[in-house]
């Protein structure tokens, strides 16, 4: 990367913090994709810059000001945060909205993943993952990503949302597309495609409601006792979608890869007996 | 050693929980945190500074008395 960077800085960019930088860009030969990040703190860029790819947006590297950031709204809002943007976007319920209007959802979502709902999930949970690992487990290997991390996350969408397992294909290739395409024609499609989704599942579960996270977003009233605008319940179930597939992919495997290269973490998790699948099949 | 909650800026992370289930819980209606030991006993002192570091909000706070 080069940091004399030419364009000139956007007016409300100091020059000294312009830093040429594409989020997206693996440099040839670069493994691990963590060393990108190393990387530009040996190189000793600022700790606050901003890059003018992918739309031009700001970088933070310290884990202080990335804190600072999120807890301070008012400068740093949280409404419409997709790199590179995409036009129109959804105000996503509860992410993209700052307080005190960030509270309508949250308040509806959060007891529904405290520690004590997610324990009752557990077993179900971890059925759905052993009868993966069972899939595979007689070939002695697996593509971690393509035959469980992917997989296990999009179940548990549909099991939360209320959806049968058989639509599990149809997921993950919506999940696909919106995560991998940068092709702006099909980023659209594929947003249509997921709102058409989350269209006729609300109106089914408003008509039949169930024992699910859909159910009891579609059914919930305001503080006036009305039911939250239509608009709202879709992107709410949006941020669900993108949040639960994709994110869950990646942090699984980056822990796995972590405990794959770095044996003594592997002896600590076992020695915890928090992971048996690490120790009866490492 | 005592500690306290900011429930307008709590958001119902429920790390504190997690992390210290001794002294923090979250209420199951608005998914916020309660404090069931304000008055935190000895045993529990480094968990709980540990849960109240860990806040995303920073609704949590520690005091003497």
């Amino acid at each position: 990367m080069n940091l004399l960077w030419q364009p000139p800085a956007p007016d409300h960019v100091p020059p000294e913090r312009m830093v040429d930088f594409d989020f997206f860009h693996i440099p040839a030969g670069v493994t691990d994709p963590a060393e990108i990040w190393h990387d530009l703190v040996r190189r000793d860029v600022p700790r606050i810059f901003y890059t003018p790819h992918n739309g031009g947006h700001w970088v933070f590297l310290d884990y202080d000001d990335i804190v600072e950031g999120y807890r301070n709204h008012e400068t740093f809002s949280t409404y419409q945060t997709p790199i590179p943007p995409i036009e129109p976007f959804p105000v996503v319920q509860p992410q993209g909205v700052d307080p005190p209007a960030h509270n309508v959802f949250r308040r509806l979502l959060a007891p529904l993943f405290t520690p004590v709902a997610v324990r009752a999930m557990g077993d179900e949970l971890r059925g759905r993952a052993a009868r993966l690992i069972e899939g595979f487990a007689d070939c002695g290997r697996c593509d971690f990503i393509g035959d469980f991390a992917a997989r296990f996350p999009t179940g548990t969408f549909l099991y939360l949302f209320g959806l049968p397992e058989e639509r599990l294909d149809e997921f993950l290739v919506l999940a696909n597309v919106f995560f991998r395409s940068t092709d702006p024609a099909e980023r659209a499609q594929n947003l249509n495609d997921i709102y058409a989704v989350l269209e006729t599942l609300f109106r089914e579960k408003q008509a039949n409601p169930g024992p699910d996270i859909a159910s009891t977003i579609v059914t919930a009233c305001d503080a006036d006792g009305q039911p939250h605008a239509w608009e709202d319940i879709l992107n709410c179930g949006f941020l669900l979608f993108v949040a639960g597939l994709d994110t869950v992919t990646n942090t699984m495997a980056y822990i796995w890869r972590y405990l794959a290269t770095t044996p003594a973490a592997r002896a600590f998790s076992g020695a915890t007996g928090r992971s048996r699948c690490l120790s009866s099949r490492d | 050693m005592r500690v306290h909650v900011n429930l307008d800026v709590c958001q119902g992370h429920a790390r504190c929980e997690d992390i210290c289930p001794e002294v923090f819980a979250t209420d199951a209606v608005e998914g916020k945190c309660v404090i069931l030991n304000a008055e935190v006993p000895p045993q529990w002192e480094d968990k709980a500074r540990l849960a109240v570091r860990n806040c995303p909000e920073g609704a949590l706070r520690v005091s003497a008395q």
